[in-house]
């Protein structure tokens, strides 16, 4: 399997002698070429602190995260941050766009950032707008459009760049329902046309049914594992529904 | 694109932060105009003391510079917290943390230097309203004309330019250390509550009482041996006492709220939750901030009082244009009256002599209490006649006295002489009769230099002064216009002849005289613009900081409001807590300052002079107060509205 994505025993813990809590406990998986995954669980079970390590947001207490076969856990300040910069796009709840830019301009900071020559970047924009169906809105500013709208504008700069790997936490978290929906219908559409390699944390379950796969994470640990294969998306959603009724069961019943 | 990041980021902190731009814009501009008044040719030909007062005027530029600086450290940190979360998004996109510096800085520099640009134009037309004043003090005839020193641009720039790099360097520093993670959760960082309120009450109750007894000590900076150590010490506690005082508040209103027999309503439980929240992190600043609005407080009253003072201790110190004392009995003054009119046209004027009394008795009274008998020359206690007194009184514009009979009068202008004379009322004894004391008076006759009697001058009625030795010959003169000061020197300088044809000079000559040039006009004026000046910078600082300070942690408070507003409380009841947060937020900074204020005036002026200085003092404290409040309100309410704004923003 061509891995973008590698976690080989990865730690994370806080605190100190008398009083240590670990919000990741030993975990591996790894994340195909291509593939959707998803990582759910509830509140509290590590998958933000989980998804922060694989950006390089926060640090490892122990274990190494590669990416493209690239070790992050090593990598200087600087070295991580040219690595993101060419290799990871994000996407989070609450958009993180600069509102002093037009949606159009968020999009093309991200290629000016990678130095891309400027005949080239509008382009670009254009494309990554029109897949997502924001073309129209690209002389507006954020305040000035819909959540669901800024969400798109937030994916189109991720995928602007075209990077190994796209991060998102909790994407669908401010959407509502019909905007939840298109935008899910847009990563799907991302994954299979490009080949675009998505990591997607989420605790709902409607969200996590477009994944290909699903990791549930409790206490820090993966719980359970869900692989789509043949399934429809409702079929998925169901058996995601019996897995998150089990995390508040008996552990031992899912064995 | 980062250029296009970089403008917009200025125009948005500008709008956001205007109060903190507006405040460095007015600071630049009384920087500026203070140093083109330091520069000014024209007004030092006007004044030889020019120089003192612009080297004073120097010495609290610089201080305003350092509290600047203090402001610029708090803004841009401040700032820096506010957008943490953009600037994250930028490291996340890629950008490299030297560029994302870079850019913070450029943006806030950029800000700066707008305000700077703006703050020197408003400060040239600022030169031209103080140039007015000084040129009205001086007796001179005030015309617009333009203005522009390069040496006062180019030291404002210097000091901005100075604050700025020293404040950014650091917010350059913190930025490069900080992490992402930092940078997007720093929004989700709970403030630390107080969970050990005991000793921060404690804390309150010693800077309470620390504050109180150095306002307590206050009067006894006059009566100690060592003032300036006395003085030291106050300062020393009043500065702590307010520090501790705002430390300790917090925790005592959390307290009191927590006493089983204290109810409040939801409403009040609420506000000051709000105000306790913040209160751990935010109190050092409080602190600083009520230190500083007293300074302003006390800066305001010293400049406004001393422009109501001025002419009062210049009617006390030259109650005549020209007061000439020549220890010598009969001296013929027709050529110092030549000179004086020539040089000013004498209007009125007064010759008379001071007699000896043959007796010391009020000076042995006084006993050590009595400092001017090392000037004595006889030991004894000088006098006047009572009609030449009333002609000297109303060539001073006073009333005149009447004398009973068996009764003398002393004159002195002393006021720790006051105290002792009431009390003793010593008789004397002068030609075989004893007099007694009838009154005792007290208004300016021009005594402060040793003339008039050497600090004691006793009134005794006309017969009796005929029969005693004249001692002193005296002139009081009134002109039509100010003495110059080469009359001054001239008189100080000249030889006088007495009856008797023998010449004196030098010693023996004691001159008062009230100069167009007059020293003390200008120490008032520098002591008056100085004082205003810093209060006003402080004052707008102070006010900066506590309307910078209502925005932070604005995203918990969005969330807090939010959550009332789903809760269904009415915009009406939720803009009435928020007038009701932002009342304590600004009222508490600066209620020990109006308070002291009060008292530091109130006991700092001498018991002696209280009577002279009280009208100036107190309309020294009314004009205070009514520009602070002033002040205050308008960043107060540009506090609520920009609040109300942010809040609605959800």
């Amino acid at each position: 399997m061509n891995s973008v994505l590698r976690l080989e025993r990865v730690e994370k813990y806080y605190g100190s002698r008398g009083a240590i809590s670990k919000a990741v406990d030993d975990i591996s998986f790894e994340v195909a070429q291509g593939e959707f995954l998803g990582v759910m669980g509830p509140s509290g079970s590590g998958k933000t602190t989980l998804l922060n390590m694989i950006a390089a947001i926060d640090t490892v207490s122990a274990g190494h995260i590669l990416i493209g076969g690239q070790d992050v856990t090593e990598l200087s300040e600087d070295e991580l941050s040219d690595f993101r910069r060419t290799n990871l796009g994000f996407i989070f709840q609450n958009y993180n766009l600069l509102d002093t830019l037009t949606l159009g301009e968020n999009i093309s900071l991200a290629l000016t950032i990678n130095r891309i020559p400027r005949r080239r970047i509008n382009a670009l924009v254009a494309e990554a707008a029109r897949r997502l169906g924001i073309e129209d809105l690209l002389n507006q500013y954020p305040g000035e459009v819909s959540g669901g709208q800024q969400q798109r504008c937030a994916c189109a700069r991720a995928l602007v760049t075209r990077p190994k790997l796209i991060l998102a936490d909790e994407p669908t978290g401010a959407l509502d329902s019909k905007n939840a929906r298109l935008l899910l219908e847009q990563f799907l559409s991302i994954n299979r046309e490009l080949s675009a390699t998505l990591l997607m944390v989420t605790h709902d379950a409607f969200s996590a049914s477009y994944c290909s796969r699903i990791l549930f994470l409790k206490d820090g640990r993966i719980f359970n594992e869900l692989i789509r294969g043949e399934k429809s998306r409702r079929q998925f959603f169901q058996e995601i529904l019996d897995v998150m009724s089990l995390l508040g069961g008996d552990f031992s019943d899912v064995r | 694109m980062y250029v296009k990041l970089c403008l917009r980021g200025i125009r948005r902190c500008a709008k956001d932060y205007w109060s903190y731009c507006l405040t460095i814009g007015l600071t630049a501009a009384f920087v500026y105009a203070f140093h083109l008044l330091i520069t000014a040719k024209e007004l030092r030909a006007l004044s030889s003391d020019f120089d003192a007062a612009a080297s004073f005027l120097l010495v609290i530029s610089i201080i305003v510079a350092c509290v600047t600086l203090g402001m610029v450290r708090y803004a841009t940190r401040f700032i820096l917290e506010r957008r943490s979360r953009e600037l994250a998004a930028y490291l996340l996109l890629g950008m490299k943390k030297k560029t994302v510096c870079r850019l913070f800085l450029a943006e806030n520099a950029g800000v700066g230097l707008c305000a700077l640009i703006g703050g020197v134009l408003l400060g040239s037309l600022l030169y031209q309203v103080l140039r007015a004043v000084i040129l009205n003090v001086l007796e001179q005839t005030y015309s617009f004309a333009v203005n522009f020193s390069l040496p006062a641009l180019l030291l404002t720039l210097l000091y901005f330019i100075l604050s700025y790099l020293l404040a950014l360097r650091k917010s350059s520093k913190r930025l490069k250390k900080i992490k992402i993670y930092d940078l997007m959760y720093a929004a989700r960082q709970a403030r630390t509550p107080l969970r050990h309120p005991l000793p921060r009450i404690l804390i309150f109750v010693l800077s309470l009482a620390l504050l109180i007894h150095g306002l307590h000590e206050i009067p006894a900076i006059y009566q100690s041996y060592d003032a300036g150590l006395t003085m030291m010490l106050v300062v020393v506690m009043l500065v702590s006492g307010i520090y501790g005082v705002h430390i300790g508040i917090p925790a005592l209103l959390e307290a009191l709220c927590r006493l089983p027999f204290v109810t409040l309503s939801q409403a009040h439980l609420f506000s000051l939750r709000q105000i306790t929240s913040r209160a751990g992190a935010s109190a050092a600043v409080t602190g600083t901030v009520s230190l500083l609005l007293t300074l302003s407080l006390f800066c305001f009253t010293v400049g406004f009082g001393s422009r109501f003072l001025y002419p009062v201790m210049q009617q006390y110190s030259y109650p005549y244009d020209v007061l000439l004392e020549v220890r010598v009995p009969r001296v013929d003054f027709a050529p110092a009256l030549d000179s004086i009119d020539k040089d000013c046209t004498l209007e009125s004027y007064l010759s008379y002599s001071l007699y000896d009394s043959g007796q010391s008795a009020v000076q042995e009274r006084l006993g050590d209490t009595y400092y001017h008998r090392y000037y004595s020359h006889s030991g004894n206690d000088c006098c006047i006649g009572l009609s030449a007194y009333n002609r000297l009184r109303s060539l001073a514009g006073l009333s005149e006295a009447c004398l009973p009979a068996g009764g003398y009068f002393i004159h002195s202008q002393f006021p720790e002489y006051w105290e002792p004379l009431s009390q003793i009322s010593p008789p004397v004894r002068i030609a075989g009769r004893e007099w007694k004391l009838a009154g005792l008076y007290r208004e300016g006759l021009g005594q402060q230099y040793g003339n008039n009697g050497l600090g004691l001058l006793l009134i005794l009625p006309d017969e009796l002064v005929q029969t005693l030795p004249p001692v002193f010959s005296c002139l009081a003169a009134n002109t039509k216009t100010s003495p110059s000061p080469n009359l001054a020197r001239c008189l100080q300088a000249g030889s006088y002849q007495t009856w008797e044809g023998t010449w004196v000079s030098g010693p023996s000559v004691s001159l008062n005289i009230c100069t167009g040039d007059s020293g003390d006009r200008m120490a008032y004026l520098t002591i008056s613009f100085s004082a205003f000046y810093l209060g006003l910078v402080l004052l707008l600082i102070c006010a900066t900081v506590l309307s910078l300070q209502q925005t932070s942690g604005m995203a918990a408070q969005r969330k807090r409001f939010s959550l009332l507003n789903r809760l269904g409380v009415r915009e009406s009841a939720r803009n009435r807590l928020i007038l009701k947060q932002l009342a304590v937020s600004f009222g508490l900074p600066a209620a020990v300052p109006l308070i002291c204020n009060l008292f530091i005036f109130g006991l700092a002026i001498p018991p002696g002079y209280r009577e002279l200085t009280a009208p100036a003092a107190c309309w020294g404290l009314v004009l205070t107060y009514l520009l602070f409040f002033l002040v205050y309100a308008c960043y107060f309410i540009a506090a609520y509205l920009s609040f109300q704004r942010e809040i609605r923003e959800v």
